[in-house]
């Protein structure tokens, strides 16, 4: 399940003193063998998640609507921008789910947690798709029209011209690309999706942002 | 929007109708197989199919069971589902016991019991199925009046017991074939007759 996989916790991450280092006012827990839990974000408002997060662990039928309804269009545009096929992302989206269903009693911390938490899960499950798609490659030929092998003629798909930009990225700017500029997402929460410090997030996100300017740029 | 790459605005999409409820079912259905954790349902399939297995086995298993067999009451229990494909199963059953009784060479109270069963199991007008055990009663009777046996493992109708008697003499228990010893009292000869011819000189010697 969507781990750093530098330590077992459900929302791990790898910064240990990263409220030190940031000078943040955040609420931290240490957990003895299961790494730092931070709430990153410095303002102590209530997601509106919150309310719901007994009920996923309880695994109650009506909470789990309420949150993929709160989610559930963010998570498809997140993982759209990632394979740029949408019935591919539909089903990325559907199985985060399943899994948070699977994982709901070990669930902890609040609605943002559980976001970053679904975020991860969509992000891994876009991990799989280009390795399945790494695993079979194209055929070039004369006749067949120069397009990527797994597209659904009948799904939905990003321009070519935008998608050759974002495969220009690697995964982890491309991640940080679409999270920041599809989804409006903070460094914080980029950070907590991509399992790394906030420096780290920003410093991934500039680097993409100028290649995706050259890309875009050297194409028009 | 982005304002910087207005192009990834085509990456923000909303869930169709459609795909939502695909969604919500795959969900539900995810929250209903988590009410039995993976194990105890490989545990359970494992058991039904066991049963599944050893049902149609031990059916076939105890079709030649007889009183007294391990899986003749699996046999009993399964009747209520053979009489669905053949009514007069039941009939034919309690038939090839009392012959497979027979043939076994069982007690005779034992064969005999289960002829009454058969009796009240086969209709009267059943001449096909009463015959069989009119048969085997039959050939009960002749080998108990032949020599007296209790077992049918003494005698059969087949063979003919090895006497040293003629039939109308007394049984076969009370016979003896041996020689009295030379020497030996005259007076105390049992009386018998044996099919063996040669007496003692002592005894027809005077």
């Amino acid at each position: 399940m969507p781990t750093s996989g530098r330590s077992s916790s459900v929302f791990s991450t790898t910064s240990v003193g990263c409220d030190q280092q940031l000078g943040m006012s955040s609420h931290s827990l240490v957990l003895p063998d299961k790494g730092v839990w931070i709430n990153r974000l410095s303002d102590k408002a209530p997601h509106p998640l919150d309310m719901h997060m007994d009920g996923i662990r309880d695994r109650s039928d009506e909470s789990f609507r309420a949150v993929y309804g709160v989610l559930a269009n963010d998570l498809l545009s997140f993982a759209f921008g990632m394979v740029s096929d949408r019935r591919t992302a539909e089903d990325i989206v559907q199985q985060a789910f399943v899994e948070l269903v699977r994982s709901a009693h070990k669930i902890r911390g609040d609605g943002r947690s559980l976001r970053a938490w679904l975020f991860r899960s969509v992000r891994y499950g876009c991990m799989d798709e280009y390795r399945r798609r790494s695993r079979r490659p194209e055929i070039p030929h004369d006749e067949i029209p120069d397009a990527p092998l797994d597209l659904d003629p009948l799904a939905d798909h990003l321009d070519p011209s935008l998608e050759g930009a974002l495969a220009g990225l690697s995964k982890r700017q491309r991640t940080a690309v679409v999270l920041r500029h599809v989804l409006d997402m903070s460094g914080d929460e980029i950070a907590n999706v991509l399992g790394t410090t906030r420096r780290a997030a920003y410093a991934v996100l500039s680097r993409a942002e100028a290649n995706l300017r050259a890309a875009l740029g050297g194409e028009e | 929007m982005s304002r910087q790459f207005p192009e990834l605005d085509q990456a923000r999409v909303v869930v169709s109708s459609e795909v939502r409820e695909r969604h919500q079912a795959a969900i539900a259905r995810a929250l209903y197989l988590g009410q039995y954790p993976r194990i105890r349902r490989i545990r359970l399939l494992a058991v039904g199919l066991a049963v599944l297995l050893v049902i149609p086995v031990m059916a076939l298993a105890s079709d030649r069971a007889v009183p007294g067999d391990f899986l003749y009451p699996v046999k009993r229990a399964f009747e209520p589902v053979f009489v669905l494909f053949d009514t007069d199963v039941v009939e034919q059953h309690r038939v090839e016991e009392v012959e497979d009784l027979f043939d076994r060479q069982v007690a005779v109270e034992l064969i005999r019991d289960h002829i009454t069963v058969a009796r009240s199991a086969v209709p009267l007008q059943d001449t096909r199925l009463s015959s069989r055990v009119d048969i085997i009663e039959f050939e009960l009777d002749q080998i108990h009046s032949v020599d007296g046996a209790e077992t049918t493992d003494q005698a059969s109708a087949t063979e003919r017991p090895k006497v040293t008697t003629r039939p109308d003499e007394p049984p076969f228990s009370e016979t003896t074939t041996t020689r009295p010893a030379e020497g030996s009292d005259r007076g105390s000869g049992t009386g018998t007759t044996t099919v063996d011819d040669k007496a003692p000189r002592g005894r027809d010697g005077g």
